[in-house]
């Protein structure tokens, strides 16, 4: 399996779209920190002060509230930051790494490679290990950059920056085991594209199904799944941990990386048992 | 698998479609029937209701709440986006026990209740109270008869002055007609001044919210945990419709500290910082005037219901209420890392700026009735970090009182952080350089015999 | 044997593509693996190198049972598909490509070994060149280079000679006989028959997922095309000689042309002896006097016709 990590590694490090995606993800929070500082007036940090962060204000007011846009930008434009430049390059490591790998199965590649000392499964773990490691690599240069930026502007990137950057990766990896095991299944990489977006916005629905008791007409149906699906869903795990973090509960924060390892741990049994006994896969 | 992934997101699309969509529109007037709830918000009082549709009352634990039953029409009111009664045209408040169950077990019941809310100046903030049965009814009465002698003396004092205005007119009269005899000119100016209503009647000022009148109401209060509610009717009837879940919630961090920043250009526009991790970002164009105050934590989403039952709520964060300015509090300050100094806090006077120029300044009150007591930080061109925290009287460090300032000011020489962020374009080009140097360096070698 | 299949059947639904296929074959043969389009032949192969597991039936491998997971026996023996993968990591360079299965299967000094095994096949020349610029032969010869680079016991190839110019295909075969020589046993599937018939000494024909005949090449060729064809060419035949011969008890058909007859002799014994005594004795010296064999070709035409229950 080593050979095959190191090939996976040396696909997406001679690929210039990964370099180009961290390269707009920087430029992307090199704006939004420059947008920052143009809205600190003699008070504080006002929102509404540019027509980019009333923008960025309104929206999450609109669905988060007054609350969390308050907390997102209270110690600074770096949760905000990360969290967008992140996401860009999670999304694209990860939607990538599932559109090849099933084409890869598609066409015959996988079959080709596993003539030899290697199966699927150790296919599928190469790409999750080099997935991770990419996204390690992208998040340790958006830290790094807002560290710098932090030094030109003044302005502080804390502990809670740098805890909110690995619960993001935490979250991501798991992610990406979801990808894992859909990639596995799928036929097509249209499917499981399709298959990965679905489970993501899902999982994105579970996370607001707090909100569904506002009007009650949403029904306990939705919610009693939600709190089932919950356990499932990274991001429900990612919420806790940054609760805890913001709470100084460490034991909290300690369990809520646990329980994602745990759920990732799961879904990488899922995704070795899917993997059992595929062979043909060129049909 | 395709099939699959469609599924899933029919399946969202039909979580979604239940949506309501708030109409633009105000909604027609309906009748329903709801719970009018006085809550307490973790400082004071807040008057909001639970719509029919509703199934849930919010409640923060060991504190006095006070719901009734009634029969009322409801509307959506658009340009609030809240949901509003209508008392006026219809208002039919029931009567009977409020029952409160945990699991499959009652409680409590609870009767109706007399009682009176009202809020008095207190040291820094107000003071909201409640007053319960024959002392609400007490309170109530004394501030009407203060209101009544109050008017009374105010009549009397009008009466008197329209006497005085009189008088005074008779005199200038006198006066004129006088003009040429000095001597009776000046003693009739001197009866004049005499002439005197006296002082005006003070308006009753114990109360900053008066007790005009009793309500009556079911007062709530209960330790954290999930119950139900139900109205029982004098006849033994569960009313249909009256069945609620009460999710009764303690704060979520008590006490902390939170600051007040009160910017110099603009005094009347003070901005709050409740998180310990929150960071005062501000440009340096002015002083900056920091109170320190008391604060505690709720869940937002449930603190939101408590306040609106129709309004929405982060359920993962925490909502900071203010409940007092502490007073006595020192502040350390460090600047740019030299030694801290420790600063008490002072009263300042906002004076108007003289002439044609529009603008005041801040000063020290010095004996003048101050607009303003806070501890005052000075801001120089060249400061970049400041570092607060908020210790009582003793020099302790209050929790969650210490706070960083950062000045920061745009410059263009931030354009230049865009350089950096082509670095990933440049350790490409590395890598594939090493790529085609490595094949060189093994077709190299492997050419050799 | 090196490799045994012992009733291997694989079924999709209710298709079978492969039935009770038994196979032996011991070390260091050449083994032909023949078959028309949709026979079995590469299900067959998949089933033996552990790509896909077989319905039913076993496969061993050195003498042990082979299933996929056997890691350890993956690394003894070498494949090459009938396609090379389109989609196979195409910005790769040849070099690269070897280095990476070198990695892959542990081969030691891998550098020497891939320049080694590129000038074997004159693809030293596009080391640093991206496989997606080369062409399907060089493909082909690149995925030989695979599948040998690691010294592998066993070779399965897949017709591995398609695509390639003759030049390639000679070098492809001489790889082969190389590779056999020192040692290895080499499972050959193809249709190209001149060439199956020029390197094995043993083989199978599949037809319809089962396996028609299983044995020597010239066995083949004997059990199935009994009759002999004689070319005489000689300075003088005279007019309707061969009339005259086709008369004779021995010979099945002759035809004759302006210095040349061609006779087919019945196939019940060797009657070549008969003829060039009939010829000698109506006073035609032969100048040639050659057997015509029949191929191959001709065999598993035979073989994967109907006809075949007749044998049977």
């Amino acid at each position: 399996m080593k050979a095959l990590l190191k090939m996976k590694i040396k696909e997406t490090a001679y690929n210039p779209g990964f370099y180009i995606t961290v390269t707009i993800a920087l430029v992307l929070s090199h704006f939004l920190i420059e947008g920052f500082v143009l809205c600190v007036e003699s008070s504080g940090f006002n929102y509404a002060a540019t027509p980019l962060y009333g923008f960025i204000g309104r929206t999450l007011n609109g669905i988060f509230g007054p609350a969390f846009t308050d907390r997102v930008f209270a110690a600074g434009p770096f949760l905000f930051s990360s969290a967008v430049s992140f996401a860009l390059c999670f999304l694209f490591l990860s939607i990538i790494s599932i559109f090849r790998f099933c084409f890869e199965k598609s066409t015959g590649v996988i079959e080709f490679v596993c003539c030899g000392p290697v199966d699927i499964r150790r296919y599928g773990t190469a790409v999750f290990f080099r997935d991770c490691l990419f996204l390690g690599i992208s998040s340790g240069g958006i830290i790094i950059y807002n560290l710098t930026s932090a030094a030109a502007a003044n302005l502080v990137f804390g502990p809670g920056d740098l805890v909110f950057s690995l619960i993001l990766m935490a979250a991501g990896i798991v992610f990406f085991l979801y990808g894992n095991l859909l990639s596995m299944l799928a036929s097509t990489a249209a499917s499981a594209l399709l298959s990965y977006l679905g489970v993501f916005a899902l999982f994105l629905m579970v996370l607001t199904a707090g909100y569904a008791d506002a009007a009650g007409y949403m029904g306990n149906l939705f919610q009693n799944v939600s709190r089932f699906l919950q356990w499932f869903s990274p991001l429900f795990y990612m919420q806790s941990a940054v609760k805890a973090f913001f709470f100084l509960r460490p034991l909290n924060l300690v369990l809520s990386f646990l329980a994602l390892s745990a759920l990732g741990g799961g879904i990488y049994g899922a995704v070795r048992m899917a993997g059992r006994g595929k062979g043909r896969f060129a049909e | 698998m395709r099939k699959s992934g469609v599924c899933v997101l029919f399946c969202l699309v039909l979580t979604i479609l239940p949506v309501p969509g708030i109409s633009s529109d105000v909604s027609e007037r309906e009748e329903a029937l709801i719970y009018s709830i006085l809550a307490f918000n973790g400082r004071d009082y807040t008057k909001t209701f639970c719509r029919e549709e509703s199934r849930n009352i919010y409640l923060i634990a060991e504190s006095d709440n006070y719901v009734i039953l009634r029969k009322t029409l409801v509307y959506f009111w658009p340009l609030s986006g809240k949901w509003l009664t209508d008392t006026d045209i219809l208002n039919v408040p029931f009567e009977g026990i409020l029952e409160i169950w945990k699991g499959k077990k009652m409680i409590r019941e609870i009767d109706l209740t007399q009682y009176a809310l009202y809020s008095v100046e207190d040291e820094y903030e107000m003071s909201w109270r409640i007053s319960v049965g024959s002392e609400a009814e007490t309170v109530v009465r004394e501030y009407r008869d203060s209101v009544e002698s109050y008017r009374q003396a105010l009549a009397e004092y009008e009466y008197k002055k329209a006497v005085i205005e009189n008088t005074k007119r008779e005199i200038a009269e006198k006066i004129a007609r006088a003009q040429e005899d000095s001597e009776e000119a000046e003693e009739i100016l001197d009866q004049l001044n005499e002439l005197s209503p006296g002082e005006p009647p003070e308006e009753p000022d114990d109360y900053v919210m008066p007790p005009v009148r009793t309500v009556t109401g079911y007062h709530i209060n209960l330790p954290s945990g999930e119950y139900r509610l139900r109205f029982r009717t004098s006849e033994g009837l569960i009313m249909q419709g009256s069945e609620k879940n009460l999710k009764v919630y303690s704060a979520e961090t008590l006490l902390s500290a939170g600051f007040e920043i009160i910017p110099g250009d603009k005094w009347t526009s003070p901005v709050e910082s409740n998180s310990p991790y929150s960071v005062i970002y501000v440009n340096g164009e002015t002083d900056l005037y920091i109170q320190g105050f008391r604060q505690t934590a709720y869940n937002d989403f449930f603190h939101e219901k408590t306040v609106n039952s129709s309004g929405m709520g982060n359920p993962v964060l925490s909502r900071p209420v203010r409940v007092q300015q502490i007073p006595g509090l020192l502040l350390e300050i460090e600047k740019d890392g030299s030694p801290p100094d420790m600063i008490r806090e002072q009263p300042f006077r906002v004076e108007q700026t003289e002439g044609g120029e529009y603008g005041y300044t801040i000063e020290s009150a010095g004996q003048e009735e101050p607009n303003i007591i806070a501890f005052p930080i000075p801001l120089e061109p060249g400061d970049r970090a400041v570092t607060i925290r908020l210790k009582d009287k003793d020099g302790r460090s209050l929790k969650g009182g210490v706070r960083k300032i950062r000045v920061v000011t745009p410059s263009r020489r931030y354009h230049f952080l865009l350089i950096p962020a082509a670095v990933p374009l440049g350790i490409w080009g590395l890598v594939m350089v090493r790529r085609k140097i490595k094949r060189k360096d093994e077709w190299g070698l492997s050419k050799i015999p | 044997m090196i490799i045994k299949a012992e009733k291997l059947s694989k079924t999709y639904g209710d298709f079978t593509a492969v039935e009770e296929v038994n196979l032996s074959i011991s070390r260091g043969e050449i083994y032909g693996f023949l078959g028309p389009n949709g026979a079995g032949k590469t299900t067959t192969i998949q089933i033996l190198t552990g790509v896909i597991p077989p319905t039913s039936g076993r496969v061993m491998l050195f003498g042990k049972p082979f299933t996929p997971e056997n890691r350890e026996t993956k690394l003894r023996f070498g494949v090459v598909p009938e396609n090379h993968p389109s989609g196979f990591w195409p910005w790769l360079t040849a070099g690269e490509y070897l280095e990476f299965f070198a990695d892959l299967f542990s081969v030691p000094h891998p550098g020497a070994r891939i320049s080694e095994l590129l000038g074997r096949v004159g693809l030293e020349k596009v080391r640093d060149k991206k496989i997606r610029e080369f062409s399907r032969g060089m493909l082909q010869k690149l995925s030989i280079l695979r599948a040998v680079l690691h010294s592998p016991d066993i070779l399965f190839l897949d017709e591995p000679i398609s695509g390639l110019d003759p030049l390639g295909i000679k070098q492809v075969r001489d790889l082969i006989l190389e590779e056999n020589r020192e040692g290895r046993t080499v499972l050959v599937s193809s249709h190209i028959l001149s060439e199956v018939e020029k390197i094995c000494t043993r083989g199978a024909v599949i037809s319809q997922g089962r396996v028609r005949m299983e044995g020597e090449m010239s066995r083949f060729i004997s059990m199935l095309s009994p009759e002999k064809i004689i070319t005489v060419e000689a300075d003088e035949i005279p007019d309707r000689f061969d009339r005259q011969l086709a008369a004779l008890p021995f010979v099945a058909a002759c035809t004759a042309g302006k210095k040349r007859l061609q006779v087919t002799l019945s196939g019940e014994r060797d009657y070549r002896k008969e003829l060039s005594g009939y010829l000698y004795g109506q006073g035609i010296i032969p100048v040639v006097f050659r057997e015509e064999t029949a191929t191959l070709e001709d065999a598993f035409i035979s073989i994967t016709n109907e006809t075949l229950e007749r044998i049977q």
